[in-house]
This record gives C-alpha cells, structure tokens and sequence, in this order.
C-alpha cells in the first residue's frame, strides 16, 4: 500500500512536470508569457496539493541532508560558471564594441551577485536558528 | 518487522532504513533514538561508532 502510494506519487510528479514543460514549450513558440505563467503556478498548486493529501512520508533527514548537498554544489557551479562567463562577455563586449554582449554580461554579473546575496542571507538566517544562541 | 514498518514507525522513507543498514548515512541523534525506542533497547545496543 505504502509503496503503491509512493509509486502514484512519482507518477503524478513525472505526469505534472510532463505537463508543464509542454505548457511552456507551447508559450515560447506561440509567444504568449501568460500561458507559460498559468501552467506553472497550475503545475505548483496541484503539486503542493499532491503534497499535502499525501499520507506517506515522502522527505525525512536524509533527502534534506542530499538536496542540502546538491544545492550547495549547484550554487557553486552556477555561480562560478555564471561568474566567469559574465566576465568573458564583459570584457569582450567592450574588446568589439558589442553593446548587447556587454549588456549580457553585465545582467548575468548581477545575477551572480542577488544568487551569492541570497545565499548569505538565508545560511545567516539558519546559522542563527540553528545555533541555540538565540533560545538565551 | 520489515524495513517498511520500521520506516513508517519512525516517520522516514524505506530508502533511508536501507541506507542506515548499509552503512552509508549515519542518522540524526533524533533518529537514532527513536529507532532504539522502536526495538526497546538501549541506543549502544543499536548503534555503534567505530572511529
């Protein structure tokens, strides 16, 4: 029973992302943003909904503990990729007078610097929850 | 008692009982003693650290 609700939930997952990807496939080609929008606050309602009707324990300590892992990995590369990127597109923006290269490499600059702005943020925030000092 | 009815008694999936029987994640203290508690033993009974 147990894994059969596990199974379903899996199934529903794929079937929910499967619907969303071709929803936003579908707006890109068409062009239209609010059909992109739609399909994936649609897709995150009925996920949470999935979620929250779901008697099985679907996350415990150690999916915490491999997605904790897996986003400190993916912000590294991101950021470090990202970073080195926007620098390239920068400075070979202004070496050819590439106005929109440079513009580019400028917006992913920024992006690279809200991403590291978010993550001191929120590992400050649960340094501090974690620490105990704060039950004193 | 299967890996199911241990995981479901100590509210985690099935894959992390497989994992703590491996050898390839050590629980939380939390985790530990529950499933000591589970079993009625002490958690030295259960569980031991080898350095």
């Amino acid at each position: 029973m147990v894994e059969t609700d596990m199974k379903s939930f899996r199934r529903t997952k794929i079937l929910i992302g499967s619907i969303i990807s071709t929803m936003v496939a579908v707006a890109l080609t068409t062009g239209n943003i609010y059909l992109a929008i739609v399909g994936i606050l649609i897709g995150t309602l009925f996920m949470a909904l999935v979620k929250y009707r779901s008697k099985e324990v679907l996350v415990d300590e150690r999916a915490d503990e491999i997605s904790g892992r897996a986003a400190r990995i993916t912000y590294t590369i991101v950021t470090v990729f990202l970073g080195l990127i926007s620098l390239f597109m920068i400075y070979a923006g202004r070496l050819t007078s590439e106005v929109y290269l440079e513009s580019l490499g400028t917006v992913f600059c920024y992006t690279v610097c809200l991403i590291v702005a978010i993550y001191s943020m929120s590992y400050k925030y649960l340094d501090r929850k974690y620490s105990g000092d704060n039950q004193e | 008692m299967t890996q199911e009815d241990l995981a479901n008694r100590v509210r985690v999936t099935r894959q992390t009982i497989i994992a703590i029987e491996k050898n390839r994640y050590m629980p939380s203290l939390r985790l530990a003693f529950r499933i000591a508690r589970v079993f009625d033993q002490p958690i030295e009974e259960v569980f031991f650290y080898e350095e």
